[in-house]
């Protein structure tokens, strides 16, 4: 999976055709800044709202499947579950399975059910 | 050492194959003829290089630019792309008649670094530096200022001239001093880019 800083470049590339200066003075953003967040030397935003502006600029529509994935790679740099995910107690009690079976697997146990990662991922798609 | 003796120097590579290559790239990208060439897009979208800020890099290692080693990424130098957007744009069309036309010394180079770049600069034999540097310069011509265009700003800047009163003589270099900078700033190049690309193209004879 690309990082958050790599598929924000891949968003304004395909999405808007701008080169970096471009967009930023398009706007208002500091290309420096930017720069830097493209090339994984700053984390992504700390807030929503400011994700939410940078989404809104790389022309993804709230709620589509690029927004979530900005969200959630946005999540995922930051070492995070993604917020919106957090009152979900359903998903909460299920991480524990995910965790465990992730580690089984990565010291050469049985791999993670099929069966438990479909569940997971339905929750996952109906959050 | 981070320029093996065993890198070849650039092969020879005349100004008609320089245009064709210079032809080509503006092809692939989709360059449906507008001046200034966009030439930051090209290198941005198009190509998906990283056009990274480099502070004071032309005071640190005396060059304005430099394309990395795995050719992903052009470092610019900051004042450069912030004040000088005739000499910013050159740069990256210099860099990329690097990127396009010396894959395999790229590939054999070991530089990481500002300071390692400046090097692998030094350690390049002389006749290969030139050679380099001289395709590259003669490619970001040809891609900034494509025949075409060029010729027809040309005409343009000339027929302007006559419509003032002033009838010029473009083999006359003085005549030129009036019509080059218009026609450097129709595409978005410095007046010695236009004055080698007449020359090389035969179009102040």
């Amino acid at each position: 999976m690309k990082d958050f800083g790599s598929y924000f470049g891949e968003l304004r590339r395909r999405n808007t055709g701008l080169s970096l200066r471009e967009w930023c003075t398009k706007y208002g953003f500091d290309p420096g800044n930017i720069s830097k967040i493209e090339r994984g030397k700053l984390p992504p935003p700390p807030t929503y709202e400011k994700l939410g502006e940078y989404a809104r600029a790389l022309k993804v529509s709230e709620g589509s499947d690029e927004w979530f994935e900005l969200l959630d790679r946005a999540a995922a740099t930051r070492k995070e579950l993604p917020a919106d995910l957090h009152d979900d107690a359903q998903l909460m009690d299920l991480m524990p399975v995910l965790f465990r079976a992730y580690r089984a697997e990565a010291s050469g146990g049985e791999p993670i059910s099929e069966e438990r990662l479909r569940r997971l991922l339905d929750i996952l798609r109906r959050a | 050492m981070v320029y093996p003796r065993t890198v070849p120097t650039p092969a020879f590579v005349s100004y008609e194959q320089l245009r064709v290559a210079a032809d080509k790239f503006l092809a692939r990208h989709g360059w449906r003829g507008e001046i200034p060439v966009n030439i930051e897009r090209i290198v941005d979208v198009g190509m998906g290089i990283d056009i990274v800020r480099e502070p004071r890099l032309t005071e640190r290692i005396d060059v304005e630019g430099f394309l990395s080693r795995n050719r992903r990424t052009i470092y610019i130098d900051d004042y450069t792309q912030d004040v000088l957007e005739n000499r910013y744009r050159f740069t990256l069309a210099h860099e990329i008649g690097h990127h396009e036309l010396h894959d395999a010394i790229y590939r054999r180079a070991t530089f990481q670094t500002v300071e390692e770049f400046k090097d692998f600069l030094a350690s390049l034999p002389e006749q290969a530096k030139a050679r380099m540097e001289f395709q590259a310069n003669c490619f970001a011509g040809l891609v900034l200022a494509p025949k075409e265009q060029l010729e027809s700003a040309v005409t343009e800047a000339a027929f302007r001239a006559r419509s003032r009163f002033y009838e010029t003589d473009i083999t006359d270099p003085v005549d030129r001093g009036y019509l080059v900078p218009t026609v450097a700033r129709r595409l978005g190049v410095s007046g010695d880019v236009i004055e080698r690309r007449g020359q090389f193209d035969k179009l102040w004879k």
